[in-house]
């Protein structure tokens, strides 16, 4: 009887200890856009400019998406080699601001910037992020290499993979007309 | 179904406005505030912030004032400016949360400029509506500030049918049927004790039947002998 009654108890305190580490106090924002431009560009930041998204850019990008691009313009910062973009992409109902940084046509740099849902917080971490680095897009336009998922954040590691590639055309298109 | 949700599309899919809302007692909150510019209208009704009658953007929290240039329009939010077409579409959103000392306060135009006033200070947008800088001389004189007004009723009363249409999913509504929620606390206590006598009455039917498989056996072993062997023997 008292083997089952301490069973029952370590069952309860694990169940409990699981209910509060989902708690989501690790949504939030990180980091600034401002602050995270200054990190992409340490000499100065560049002009911000303004790209529409329309005919096969809008295209390209919506396939990758899978659904419509929520905005018909985005904004970009670019110094003649490298482009920062911040993008917003929702993971499961709540949109991820994520900071992509490309130089020659390769991510050098993706930064969650701000998480607002409870769960899938973890692709904030740069054991997640650093995956991104150098990849670049085939002419599918799918990323270069695999990035492994992480288990209970399948939605945000989707977003936030979206996002690199839409990223990657999105700077293909300005190098390609500059 | 609920462990599916997401994949089958009902986490994203509402119920619309009818008896499903009323039952739940679900009421659409009157605009908090409507700024009008242009010959259309801005208001912000929950977190949801509409174009005309249109939906332009969810999770808005506040509705500082609506100006129009060179045919875009710029919706002062609490810390955002967000950009929309004359069409209703979104345009884009400027976020100015690290730039900003507080909330936009109020949101006007100045020599075809946007400002914005935060916290007593002024900030400039550029030509193109991609950034604002603050503005170091400006004293807020000659800045033609957007005023709320009231929405028309008309307006109101479609506005609030539509924030109605986007309140419950499918999602939420089998969920609560499941749990017995939808009939309120009532309902909840109702399902437990359906699911406790479930579970009840499956252990005390295990329990009968090895009382009886015992006593079968028992029969069977102390019988005259003429068992076919399979009881227990004591």
């Amino acid at each position: 009887m008292k083997r089952w009654l301490l069973i029952l108890l370590s069952s309860s305190t694990l169940a409990a200890a699981v209910a509060l580490a989902g708690d989501g106090g690790q949504a939030g924002r990180y980091m600034e856009v401002d602050d995270y431009l200054g990190s992409a560009f340490p000499d100065g930041v560049p002009n911000v400019q303004v790209l529409w998204v329309s005919g096969e850019l809008r295209e390209d990008i919506e396939q990758v998406l899978g659904h419509r691009f929520g905005k018909l313009r985005t904004r970009y910062w670019y110094n003649g080699e490298s482009s920062v973009w911040v993008l917003e992409e929702i993971g499961k109902e709540l949109p991820i601001t994520i900071g992509v940084t490309i130089r020659d046509g390769s991510i050098t740099n993706v930064k969650v910037l701000e998480f607002r849902e409870s769960r899938g917080w973890e692709v904030k971490y740069p054991f997640f992020t650093d995956q991104f680095r150098d990849a670049s897009l085939d002419k599918k336009h799918r990323l270069d290499r695999d990035i492994d998922g992480i288990t209970g954040a399948t939605l945000s590691v989707s977003a936030v993979t979206r996002i690199a590639r839409v990223a990657l055309i999105l700077h293909e298109n300005i190098t390609a007309t500059s | 179904m609920l462990n599916h949700g997401h994949r089958l599309g009902i986490d994203q899919t509402y119920v619309g406005p009818g008896w499903v809302t009323k039952l739940y007692g679900i009421e659409a909150p009157p605009p908090s505030d409507s700024f009008a510019a242009g010959g259309h209208r801005a208001t912000l009704l929950g977190e949801t912030l509409y174009f005309d009658r249109s939906r332009l953007l969810k999770g808005v929290s506040a509705l500082n004032g609506m100006t129009v240039t060179e045919g875009l329009f710029a919706i002062a939010g609490d810390s955002s400016v967000i950009l929309s077409s004359s069409e209703g579409e979104r345009v884009d959103e400027i976020d100015l949360t690290g730039m900003l000392p507080g909330p936009i306060q109020r949101i006007g135009l100045k020599g075809g400029r946007v400002v914005v006033m935060s916290g007593g200070k002024y900030f400039v947008a550029d030509a193109m509506l991609a950034g604002f800088s603050p503005a170091t001389e400006e004293n807020g004189s000659g800045i033609d500030w957007a005023d709320a007004t009231p929405a028309p009723a008309d307006l109101v009363a479609e506005l609030q049918n539509d924030f109605l249409g986007e309140t419950l999913t499918i999602e939420r509504v089998t969920a609560d049927i499941h749990s017995g929620r939808i009939l309120g606390p009532a309902g909840a206590y109702f399902m437990d004790f359906i699911a406790l006598s479930l579970i009840v009455l499956s252990m005390t039917g295990l329990f009968q039947w090895r009382q009886r498989r015992n006593g079968n056996g028992r029969r069977n072993g102390n019988g005259n002998g003429n068992g076919n062997g399979n009881g227990h023997s004591h």
